[in-house]
């Protein structure tokens, strides 16, 4: 795996086991969302003008392991200067983020019909 | 769009909705079909193999027709058990799958546009780019009466509301069904790579539109509970992998490094070289079996098919099909109470007593031990150790190197021993798996 820049959100993780029986932190770092930058180019989207994606409280992801840094296939969840960004342009739609975020904090309502992604293929 | 009325209104045109929709209006009704989507297709991928049997039992032999819109039809189907560098297989070609399809490779957003249209040209109302966004129910009876969707004056009524809004259904919600649990789906990620015919048609062993699905599962989930799937399109392959959400938020792995680990796989690398990636996608399946099926799958004003309702065989990698049939059981069944009449939520009970009886909710319990089975074992034990215990002993068994044959064939069985942790454990998980598939 790559190393990322390190972040705050890199350093508080290393704390965590992922008790996978890997070296502790091999993976604590969250992956750099270039990393996805290019795959997510691949896909037709129609923007939204207004986030379909927010947090119930965004003080809730201060005292958070956020696992979303990684488990998000588009890396729409990242953690700057301490608060968390929504790049809800890039989002998905796989919901995934509704259903792994231990303190259910994710507002989630779909984009305006119509907007959003749109495959080619699918 | 104020205060229209239907027979029915089918939230999503999915294979479940169309389906619903299509015998919906063929039985005379009228029918709204709903999607979020620019078209219907548009915000859905899968792995890409559909099959004939339900096609079929919808539209006839309407897949004889020009321009159905699939890619390749699977002829040989391989299962790869992976280690760090080694593979264990088995596979199953046979000609006859030529000459009478069982199953086609495919794309949604191709696919289902041609699908929701025979339901439009049964009668059904295609409304798209129509996100719904509630529930209307009635104050006093809290029967469903219709939905609410983002247009203005966005209410729509009817009699029944189907509601086949897909995996992440927020209708379910809505109706006051529990959100799935992180152990009850998973999240794919899938890539489709562009390489020329001929390359595909060598490299599988291929000839004119026969195609290849290739299952893998093992050291490329890295420990998580999860498979991957290699298929053959036309001028492209469709390589993704799916890992259970609880698995993937405790191990802290990003879905797309662990798709481009996938593809610096030996084995993968060399199928997959050369080719150019056109298009990234994601999705969760349902992954609970029976038991995670709500308690009931129709209700005061409203049916739940497909996805919505958690209907996919996950160790068949069936999920269309399923859709297919349940949206057709649950048309026939509002039909037939809007015949007699009778549209109370006992009378829509007929679906749920008829999906458990058939072949998909016979198949759904049969496997119903199977999540917990992988939950007690662990990605880990099951997809590391094991599968890689076995490719040891594999690679034992083959060696030629002078060690006599019996000692040999011993030292391949002390691997796989070994890799479950001793006798007792093999022992148990052998019985495990056995009834993990016999229900
Ligand atoms: C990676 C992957 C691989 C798979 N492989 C296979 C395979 O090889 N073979 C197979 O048979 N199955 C496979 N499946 C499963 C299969 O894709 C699903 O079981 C099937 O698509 C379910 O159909 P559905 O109609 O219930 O839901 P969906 O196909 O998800 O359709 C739901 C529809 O509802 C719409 N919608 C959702 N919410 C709203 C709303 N609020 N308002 C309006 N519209 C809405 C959506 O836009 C969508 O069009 C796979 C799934 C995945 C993710
Ligand atoms: S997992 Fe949920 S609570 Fe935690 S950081 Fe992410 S959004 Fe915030
Ligand atoms: S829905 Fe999926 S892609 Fe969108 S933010 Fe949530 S996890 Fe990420």
């Amino acid at each position: 795996m790559k190393a990322a820049p390190a972040t705050t959100a890199g350093a508080s993780a290393a704390a965590v086991d992922a008790g996978d029986g890997r070296p502790r932190g091999q993976q604590a770092r969250p992956p750099s969302p270039a990393a996805v930058e290019k795959k997510l180019f691949s896909i037709r989207y129609r923007a939204d003008e207004a986030s379909h994606l927010s947090l119930a409280d965004p003080e809730r992801c201060t005292r958070c392991e956020r696992p979303c840094l990684w488990f998000c296939p588009a890396a729409v969840y990242q953690w700057e200067d301490g608060h968390m960004r929504l790049a809800y342009e890039n989002c998905l739609e796989c919901g995934t983020c509704r259903v792994a975020c231990p303190s259910a904090n994710v507002v989630w309502h779909y984009p305006t019909g119509g907007c959003g992604i749109a495959y080619k293929r699918g | 769009m104020a205060a229209e009325h239907f027979d029915a209104i089918v939230v999503g045109a999915g294979p479940a909705g169309a389906s619903a929709a299509l015998v919906l209006a063929s039985s005379g009704l009228s029918v709204a079909l709903l999607d979020r989507g620019e078209f219907p297709g548009a915000k859905n991928m899968f792995g890409g193999v559909l099959y004939r049997h339900a096609i079929e039992a919808l539209v006839g032999e309407a897949w004889k027709e020009n321009g159905f819109p699939v890619e390749r039809v699977v002829t040989e189907q391989r299962y790869w058990l992976l280690g760090p560098e080694s593979m264990v297989t088995v596979g199953h070609r046979h000609e006859a799958f030529g000459r009478e399809p069982n199953a086609w490779t495919a794309f949604r957003a191709r696919f289902d546009p041609w699908f929701a249209a025979k339901a439009e040209q049964a009668g059904a109302l295609g409304v798209y780019q129509t996100t719904v966004v509630d529930l209307l129910r009635d104050p006093k009876t809290g029967r469903v009466t219709g939905v609410l969707t983002d247009r203005d004056e966005g209410e729509l009524y009817a009699d029944v509301v189907v509601i086949a809004d897909g995996v992440n259904s927020l209708l379910r919600e809505k109706l006051g069904l529990p959100r799935w649990r992180p152990d009850q789906v998973s999240l794919a990620v899938k890539e489709v790579l562009a390489l020329p015919r001929e390359t595909i048609e060598s490299r599988f062993n291929l000839e004119g539109n026969e195609g290849v699905t290739i299952e893998f599962l093992g050291d490329t989930s890295q420990g998580m509970v999860g498979l991957g799937f290699l298929y053959t399109n036309k001028e492209s392959l469709s390589l993704g992998i799916g890992v259970m959400i609880d698995d993937l938020a405790r191990h802290r792995i990003a879905p797309y490094e662990l798709l481009e680990s996938v593809k610096r796989h030996p084995m993968i690398r060399r199928l997959i070289a050369g080719a150019e990636s056109v298009e990234y996608s994601a999705h969760m399946i349902p992954e609970g079996a029976y038991d995670a099926l709500p308690p009931a799958l129709a209700g005061d004003g409203w049916v739940l098919c497909g996805d919505a309702a958690g209907l996919v065989n996950f160790l068949h990698r069936e999920g269309t099909n399923l859709a297919m049939l349940s949206g057709q059981m649950a048309g026939r069944v509002i039909a037939e109470a809007h015949r007699r009449g009778d549209l109370s939520a006992r009378s829509l009970m007929a679906y749920d007593r008829e999906l458990r009886a058939s072949a998909i909710g016979r198949d759904l319990r049969r496997i119903r031990r199977m999540p917990s089975m992988l939950h007690r074992w662990g990605g880990r034990r099951l997809f590391g150790d094991l599968v890689g215990g076995i490719n040891r002993a594999a690679y034992r068994y083959f060696l030629a190197d002078g060690t006599p044959k019996r000692q040999a064939e011993a030292e391949a069985l002390r691997e796989i021993v070994r890799a479950a942790g001793g006798w007792r454990p093999l022992m148990r998980l052998a019985w495990d798996g056995f009834r993990g598939v016999r229900g």
